[in-house]
């Protein structure tokens, strides 16, 4: 345990300017956690000019803490509104919400808030003594292992809310056909644009994801008039988790930092698919799994706890490689760059005293942020207490601007609002929204991971076999689809349903 | 009320119209220009090596008052470019936009069928070049470019090269190479130089083509091995890494990054800039820059910037075509 | 109602299937951009062809028995032409904002969406309207400094 190292770098991040950076960086993190749109690249490259100024220990520390932060953030309007202000915080939506509708907003937040922390400063300590190893154990995964993760990751998580196997599938398929759309990773050229050049491009998952939850969810509040009407009242005793809910939430915290942090090492969705596992394996593992869905504290609980283990666990390349595995890893090393540092695996040996500062600063954030989110719980939860007729403009506001301010582009508001027509409907005859947003967020490193694995084997297909951490992946595959199969038939048989009732799949 | 309506609109209609008139005549260089803040657009966002470059370029430009007015970065991504480019070249005989330009402002043209063109635009002068570099793992058998030829000419497609899509800076490359040497590559893409760096040092793939920037510090820990780089003389930034000329193979190649206009611009907002830029390339916080950006210095005028755009898109039209990228 | 829905998602993937087979495929070793998107697309075909025939093929039978995220209409067809309002208007606003401005164009959607969800008089929805369009440009394109059309404003600077 590198004490002094460490001590010296408490010492270096609770000088003034540190910890100002330190709270500006979590603040504004959280800014961005919350609103639809602008996610935390889009405040680091706001803050990277006065990173020139400063010395690089408080550029790292600002810009982490926009990193760190953001994943607070974005379970608020999740848990509120059913509108995820980060991809990543799209599946606290799924009982956040219901335990909002239930007038459990107060216990979803905190509960979101503790989690965060603990995951947080956990996997710090992962960060802090791990890093080099796990870093180099994470480079040995190539195209053909991503391909099997990508894999077993849209078969097995395609059916998180239970529905009826084909239509999750379909939906899936849909949603991966929509990511398609956009420049071939190969030859660049690109596809399904007919001439457009905002396709050109493919198709932001964001809009997507807000019209699917949040804009549906407005439509559905403006057309079921009578039901809009209740207002939920929230008492203050309301406002904090029982005891029953605090002891059912430890071990999902426990589970979902220890699954969300070796994920984070990992390019790509990490973020994203760190939460859906979580809630997977929470729901697998809970007494009552019926529960989720309709406001299990564990789904909200796990699911954070991942995705903020997840975004300290993007450090780990960053710090211990010196290679961008996410944008924002990218915008911290032009930060390095600029002053004059390169960063390599040589970056903690070489610096350590930025190194340590970070790392220290890191804990200050974690503590700064659970500090400002839990009294600010009571705050947010009354939000949800205005009116519809005047809550519901202001999302749908919100939301458009946000589609709007991704690429300043009005295209993304025409997605924002054709798949809100689409959710809606989905909503209507009964499909589920998850696996299209599974697909499309899976589906680039899906298929990408396929292509160059299939250049690497030339068309030979043994290629798969003589890697055996991929062929490791693609057996637990086939072992978790056809365990999935046989508990279907076997539920089929005992209770005489036919296929496309609501049977569950694992 | 409906009285007080129309003249509210007709009071907005004459502020309309006199702010029209204001606007009209500052731009037709009744104020000495540049006389409002100007636009640099690039295509690409924070930490990509596009926005870098316009960014230190501002930044010193507004600093040292070679340029008097703010400049701001504007992202306009999109359409592998072709957004930043239908963007500035709209705007005409506007002055106050600057374009960066770099190779892709060639080949997203020919790629994608566009009707832009570099000639729709003003070239103003080319201000820095990047390298590039063959890299294979530390432990790597293969030690040179002899090495790596010697693998590749084994069998066809037996040395894996990772890069990033058919037609950027590091499959040009590869292909000179494979054409040079008589040998062919299994040329894999990776979404990001990044990812193609990672893939190599993992050994999933047998060597990468990318810049020295994304290598070096890899390099420096002792993790990669630089086995040559393509240019005229060895780089100041990888210390001991011949050239790919010093060993047998002829093979010179960088990516240019400059600033353009758009098409109609006045004489002289073009001189104007053309004295920036050439302050600019002197300026020693300028130089420092090249350093932090591992590029290189490749300053061309207005003069030489023209027929050098012409002839590199005559050389990217032919290897683009014999890579089968385009028809 | 179902079966509506699913021949919508047969139309997509025969679209799809039209669009992906212009793409060039490759083959199993130089795999072309048109690789994944017609895998996905017979697959796709496939699905929801299934689909379609089981709820045809169920629908004299039982009721649609769904999962949980269905909504039942409740109250017939009231809400229904709001919503068809309130959609209209964002697209209006879609259409004309970068001319009008984002300020502008956000108090007259806000005014124009809080009429719709049954705000009455004209002070309230314009409060709300003024505060949220303020406070949005002042979030997005102040502190963020995300470039947003300006409309008329623009002339005043």
């Amino acid at each position: 345990m590198p004490i002094s190292e460490l001590m010296a770098g408490f010492a270096s991040a609770l000088t003034p300017a540190n910890l100002l950076a330190c709270f500006l960086g979590a603040f504004l993190g959280t800014v961005t956690g919350v609103l639809p749109g602008i996610g935390p690249a889009a405040a680091m490259s706001l803050l990277l000019p006065v990173t020139f100024g400063l010395p690089p220990a408080t550029s790292l520390i600002m810009l982490a803490g926009i990193f760190y932060g953001a994943m607070y953030g974005g379970s608020t309007t999740s848990i509120l509104l059913n509108m995820p202000g980060e991809t990543a915080s799209m599946v606290t939506c799924f009982d956040g919400y219901q335990m909002a509708k239930k007038g459990r907003a107060g216990a979803a937040l905190a509960v979101s808030a503790i989690g965060s922390w603990v995951a947080g400063t956990a996997s710090i300590v992962g960060l802090m003594l791990f890093a080099p190893t796990l870093a180099k154990a994470a480079l040995v995964l190539g195209p053909a292992e991503y391909f099997g993760l990508a894999l077993l990751g849209v078969l097995v998580l395609n059916n998180l809310t239970g529905d009826s196997f084909l239509k999750a599938t379909a939906m899936l398929l849909i949603g991966l056909m929509i990511s398609t759309v956009g420049p071939d990773i190969i030859s660049g050229a690109s596809r399904f644009s007919f001439g457009n050049q905002d396709l050109m491009d493919g198709i932001d998952v964001i809009p997507v994801l807000m019209g699917l939850f949040g804009l549906s969810e407005v439509f559905v509040g403006i057309k079921e008039k009578a039901a809009a009407a209740e207002v939920c009242k929230v008492k203050f005793r309301d406002l904090y988790p029982t005891r029953a809910e605090v002891s059912r939430s430890i071990w999902p915290i426990l589970r979902g930092t220890a699954i969300g942090f070796p994920i984070g090492l990992l390019p790509g969705p990490a973020h994203i698919l760190s939460t859906f596992i979580s809630y997977r394996i929470e729901k697998g593992a809970s007494s009552h799994p019926e529960e989720f869905g309709h406001g299990a504290i564990e789904g909200v609980a796990g699911p954070e706890s991942a995705n903020n283990a997840a975004s300290t666990g993007a450090m780990v390349p960053l710090f211990a490689l010196g290679l961008p595995f996410t944008v924002q890893a990218a915008i911290m090393i032009s930060a390095l760059r600029t002053h004059g540092i390169n960063p390599s695996p040589l970056l903690i040996s070489q610096h350590p005293e930025i190194f340590w500062a970070v790392i220290a600063s890191m804990y200050m954030g974690n503590v700064m942020l659970l500090i400002l989110n839990l009294p600010l719980v009571g705050v947010f939860a009354s939000l949800i207490k205005t009116p519809p007729p005047v809550l519901l403009p202001v999302i749908t506001v919100i939301m458009v601007i946000g589609s709007y301010s991704l690429n300043g582009s009005v295209f993304d508001v025409w997605m924002l609002l054709l798949f809100g027509m689409v959710g809606y409907a989905m909503k209507w005859v009964g499909y589920p929204s998850v696996p299209l947003i599974i697909g499309l967020v899976l589906g680039p490193l899906f298929e990408e991971s396929m292509m160059q694995s299939l250049v690497l084997a030339r068309g030979d297909l043994s290629f798969f076999l003589h890697r055996p951490i991929a062929t490791g992946i693609f057996t637990l595959t086939l072992l978790v689809v056809l365990w999935g199969l046989v508990g279907r038939s076997a539920r089929k048989a005992v209770r005489g349903l036919s296929v496309e009732d609501g049977a569950e799949m694992v | 009320m409906k009285r007080r309506s129309v003249a509210l609109g007709t009071c907005m209609l004459a502020l309309a119209l006199a702010g029209a008139l204001l606007a009209g005549c500052s731009s037709v260089g009744g104020q000495s220009y540049p006389s409002k803040p100007i636009e640099f657009v690039v295509h690409t966002n924070p930490g990509d090596a596009i926005y870098t470059f316009a960014d230190n370029a501002s930044r010193i430009l507004t600093s040292k008052k070679i340029v008097t007015q703010p400049m701001n970065i504007v992202v306009k991504s999109g359409g592998s470019s072709a957004t930043a480019y239908s963007y500035v070249a709209g705007k005409k005989v506007d002055p106050y936009y600057l374009l960066s330009i770099q190779p892709s402002a060639l080949t997203t043209p020919m790629t994608q069928n566009l009707e832009i063109t570099y000639k729709q635009f003003t070239p103003i002068a080319n201000m820095i070049g990047e390298e590039n570099v063959i890299a294979v793992k530390a432990d790597s058998p293969i030690k040179s470019m002899k090495d790596l030829v010697a693998a590749a000419k084994k069998e066809d497609k037996s040395v894996s090269m990772g890069g990033t899509t058919l037609g950027a800076a590091d499959s040009i490359v590869t292909y000179m190479i494979e054409k040079e040497a008589g040998v062919k590559f299994n040329f894999v893409s990776f979404k990001s130089a990044g990812e193609s760096v990672v893939a190599v040092l993992g050994g999933n793939v047998d060597a990468v083509s990318c810049n020295p920037s994304e290598i070096v510090g890899q390099m420096q820990a002792g993790t990669a091995r630089v086995l040559g780089v393509a240019s005229e003389k060895q780089s100041a930034f990888l210390p001991n890494v011949p050239t790919m000329k010093e060993q047998g193979l002829n093979i010179v190649f960088s990516s240019f990054r400059g600033v353009v206009m758009a098409g109609d611009v006045p004489a002289d907002a073009v001189k104007f800039w053309q004295n920036a830029f050439a302050k600019l390339r002197d300026d020693s916080e300028w130089k420092d820059t090249l350093k932090t950006s591992t590029s290189i210095d490749q300053y061309l005028d207005t003069a030489s910037f023209k027929p050098y755009l012409e002839e590199r898109e005559k050389f990217y039209r032919q290897v683009l075509t014999d890579m089968g990228v385009i028809k | 109602m179902s079966a509506l829905y699913e021949i919508g998602v047969l139309l997509f993937c025969l679209f799809y299937i039209y669009s992906a087979l212009r793409i060039p495929f490759g083959t199993l070793a130089e795999p072309g951009p048109g690789f994944f998107p017609l895998i996905l697309a017979f697959l796709g075909l496939a699905v929801s062809l299934a689909l379609l025939v089981s709820t045809l093929w169920r629908r004299p039978r039982t009721q649609e028995s769904g999962s949980g995220e269905k909504v039942v209409p409740a109250t017939g067809f009231g809400g229904g032409r709001d919503l068809i309002v309130f959609v209209a208007a964002i697209v209006v606003f879609g259409l004309c904002f970068e001319t009008v401005g984002v300020v502008l164009g956000l108090i007259i959607l806000t005014v124009a969406l809080c009429r719709i969800c049954g705000l009455e008089g004209w002070r309230k929805p314009l409060v709300v309207g003024v505060v949220t369009s303020l406070s949005v440009y002042a979030v997005f394109a102040l502190i963020f400094k995300i470039p947003m059309p300006n409309g008329p404003l623009d002339l005043l600077f």
